[in-house]
């Protein structure tokens, strides 16, 4: 059964013009090979939509391919990946590698194990001989001292600013409380004082970074000269003095800590020096470990009591010295030796312990005062912005025109106008440029509008709304069309005429603004004005109330102004407009009024 | 490009129109002049400026009479804008503004109708004393406003000012026929007295009303 036997049962007869073509094709599909892999009646139901992909051929190459595929040998190799140590152990591993046994086995022999190149052995600095070592033992400890005494200096400066500070803080609010007292504005002071303490933070940590950087240099310095340690002595008996005497105001915990700190510097002269075999152990166990210190100060028994930053300061002033005196140097290692400090290293470890034992609620708060600083130094950018805006209105434009113009009440009013014009531009400039500075992220002052700039009032002179409407129109029309030479242009005329506004009032010019026009010819008096549209019954009232006022209303119903100009006209509008206001006043009180005898004849009643 | 509208825009052109009326000597008569007639009254429409060319605006200016004239409809098609007639009784005229058309000319206006009640006898004693003569003119004050006049309108009628009213009467004895400057500050001024007065009357009611709802509120507690 044929695709074309199943369309003779649905009865649905093809185009004769696409029989012929179905003919050709079958004895094109001829010579092609038979089909297989499919049931010929199968096959002839896809009917004249050949599958894309031929069935059969494809089944025979993969055939023929898999007759072809021989299977790869693999060995189960036996290897020792300690071969290539000299005091390696003995020890035999097996893993499966491609290729025949015999092939291999030649291989292996003159092979080296594969994954020895990933062994790779740190180049520590092997230890020196007992008497080298006791030479820079001592002098390691000679540098120490000096650091030391080097630390008190800094620390006795940093009181002693400190001291300062915080008596010019002082004075500072003394002023600030004079100032408020004068004032009365708690508020703003209340934030000054605020902004004070901030800065004061700030210096506090300017001077601890300073300290810090500092004593990093002086840890660079080369060791010259000898300090007595009892200098150091007298020098830190002072800095304590003057810290008890200077620091009582202070915040309680950094006494506190520094006194820690003088406790554990005296434990260090208390504790056991260095031995030499204890080095030989720290090195040992160092190039043992790779240098993780982490392991190796969890690894470390030698029955000393010993912190991770003293093994890591023995190591690396020990290496430090051995490098030294070698020939060849490299410098940067040198450098980033010397730059250990196991006193900073203490204050990261503290300062970061501290940081992870901060209670939620000292989290919250810090974040509060991060989201408050942040909000004053938008409050001084704001001000900022503020300052350049009022700057800008103080360089107002000045008029090249005649001050005469503006003393009528419609000068006034189109001065007006055309300030409110400006303003809004103004307005949408900065609305702009808000807009960018968002993007940018900057309190970028804005510049001086343009109409307060000097060229501005250089080449244009002061134009009425029509004006400037009309060259809106004119500079339309040139760009819809600048083949066009617009000479006597009505428009261009009238501009260069450079009118008032009374004097476009003589040629009956008026700018409409933004109201909806209805194009074509009225009379004046007939015009539709708002007010005007009012049903004949209100209008009538209207003139009732007109009667009431003593407002002649030349006895007709519809009175109007006897010279309908566009003032006119406009009064009257707005006339009839309050009258009809006045009249849904009334309407209102009578009914209020009709309401209270309601209530009081019921209340009468009762 | 010339009848493209002018947005937000009006142009206004004062104008007059009216007519005036004498009563009919026997001198005035024609022999054509039916003897039932006893007025001769002129109709006309014209800008408040004389010489402001309308022409180039409007093709002509119908007037449209009684249907018992002969020929009612007159077509005009230069200034003057006016029709002398004779008659005896007073009826609606229609003034109608006929404007160049024609694509090309870029006008593009309707035409306009002014209607005029006729006028030969003396109106509004109290505004107006009458004449002892018996002349009667009935001259209105209007103007025509371009709304978003096309460019053309725009170019033909910026051409020259044609809203500078004088200030005063070109003669004092025509005050019943000439609208000044100073007319419509009068009236402007006049205007503001009535809107003031209005004004105290809503400040008035608007307390009276504030007093009853006080009133109100004490009955209701």
């Amino acid at each position: 059964m044929s695709a074309n036997d199943i369309l003779d049962v649905l009865n649905i007869s093809r185009d004769d013009s696409k029989q012929p073509a179905k003919k050709k094709q079958k004895i094109n599909a001829e010579p092609a090979p038979r089909q297989t892999g499919m049931a010929r009646e199968l096959y002839n139901l896809l009917g004249p939509n050949t599958p894309p992909v031929n069935i059969t051929n494809l089944s025979t190459v993969s055939r023929k391919d898999n007759v072809k595929f021989k299977v790869s040998p693999w060995t189960k190799m036996p290897f020792n990946p300690n071969k290539t140590k000299k005091d390696g152990h003995e020890v035999i591993l097996n893993h499966w590698v491609k290729g025949s046994k015999e092939l291999l086995e030649q291989d292996e022999k003159d092979k080296p194990y594969f994954f020895d190149k990933f062994d790779v052995k740190l180049d520590i600095p092997e230890l020196v001989d007992e008497d080298t070592f006791d030479t820079y033992m001592e002098e390691i400890r000679e540098h120490q001292k000096k650091i030391k005494e080097e630390r008190k200096q800094r620390e006795k400066e940093k009181k002693e600013q400190e001291a300062k500070d915080r008596e010019r803080r002082e004075k500072e609010k003394q002023k600030l409380q004079e100032q408020k007292n004068s004032n009365n504005s708690t508020n703003s002071s209340d934030n000054k004082s605020n902004q004070e303490t901030d800065n004061a933070e700030e210096k506090k940590k300017e001077s601890n970074g300073e300290l810090s950087s500092s004593s990093n240099t002086s840890k660079n310095e080369e060791i010259t000269g000898n300090a007595s340690p009892s200098k150091v002595k007298v020098s830190e008996v002072e800095a304590n003095e003057e810290k008890e005497t200077t620091d009582a105001e202070k915040d309680e915990e950094k006494p506190a800590e520094e006194e820690e700190e003088d406790e554990e510097e005296d434990e260090e002269y208390l504790k056991e020096p260095w031995t030499y075999e204890e080095t030989q152990y720290l090195f040992d166990l160092c190039s043992g470990l790779e240098l993780k210190w982490p392991i190796i100060y969890d690894r470390y028994n030698y029955g000393t009591d010993r912190s991770a930053e003293d093994l890591r300061e023995q190591f690396y002033s020990i290496c430090l010295k051995i490098l030294d005196s070698q020939e060849t140097k490299n410098p940067a290692l040198i450098d980033s030796l010397r730059a250990y400090s196991k006193y900073r290293e203490l204050d990261r470890k503290q300062y970061l312990e501290n940081l992870l034992k901060r209670t939620p609620a000292e989290i919250a708060e810090e974040e509060s005062l991060v989201i408050e600083a942040r909000r004053f130094e938008m409050a001084a950018k704001k001000m900022l912005l503020e300052r350049s805006h009022l700057l800008s209105l103080l360089d107002s434009p000045q008029s090249t025109q005649q001050v005469q113009q503006y003393l009528s009440s419609q000068g006034i009013t189109n001065l007006y106008n055309h300030l409110m014009i400006l303003d809004k531009n103004q307005k949408k400039r900065q609305a702009q440029q808000s807009k960018s500075q968002v993007s940018n992220q900057e309190p970028v002052p804005p510049p001086i509008p343009i109409a307060a700039s000097s060229s501005f009032k250089k080449d244009k002179s002061f134009q009425t709304h029509l004006q400037q409407y009309l060259a809106g129109v004119l500079k339309q029309n040139q760009n819809a069309n600048p083949g066009v030479k617009q000479e006597a242009n009505a428009i261009q005329q009238l501009l260069m005429k450079r009118l008032t506004q009374k004097e476009e009032e003589a040629y009956g010019l008026f700018f409409h603004g933004t109201e909806k026009l209805t194009p074509g010819v009225t009379l004046r008096s007939t015009q539709k004005l708002p007010g005007l549209q009012q049903k004949q019954s209100v209008l009538k009232s209207v003139n009732q109330v007109f009667q009431e006022l003593d407002i002649p209303t030349a006895g007709g119903t519809s009175w109007k102004p006897v010279m309908p100009t566009r003032k006119s006209m406009a009064a009257y509008d707005d006339l009839l407009k309050s009258v009809v206001a006045l009249l849904e006043l009334k309407k209102g009180k009578d009914k209020l009024e009709s309401e209270i005898k309601l209530i009081k004849s019921q209340r009468g009643l009762q | 490009m010339s009848s493209k509208r002018m947005k937000f825009i009006s142009i206004s052109v004062p104008v007059l129109y009216g007519n005036h009326a004498y009563k009919l000597t026997p001198e005035m008569r024609k022999p054509t002049t039916p003897p039932d007639h006893t007025h001769e009254w002129t109709v006309f429409f014209k800008p408040v400026i004389e010489d402001f060319d309308l022409t180039p605006l409007i093709k002509k200016v119908t007037f449209k009479l009684h249907e018992t004239y002969e020929n009612p409809v007159r077509s005009i098609e230069k200034p003057p804008y006016q029709v002398t007639e004779s008659g005896w009784g007073e009826f609606e005229i229609i003034i109608k503004l006929h404007f160049h058309s024609g694509v090309e000319l870029g006008i593009n206006e309707k035409n306009f109708q002014i209607f005029h009640g006729l006028k030969l006898h003396p109106f509004n004693p109290q505004i107006q004393p009458p004449r002892e003569n018996g002349e009667v003119h009935s001259v209105i004050y209007d103007e025509l406003v371009f709304s978003e006049p096309t460019e053309k309108v725009f170019e033909i009628l910026t051409n020259k000012p044609c809203n500078l009213l004088p200030y005063k009467l070109s003669n004092p004895d025509k005050r019943d026929q000439e609208y000044t400057r100073t007319d419509e500050n009068e009236e402007l001024a006049r205007l503001e007295i009535y809107m003031k007065k209005v004004r105290e009357e809503i400040e008035n009611q608007r307390n009276e009303y504030k007093d009853l709802e006080q009133e109100k509120l004490a009955l209701l507690q």
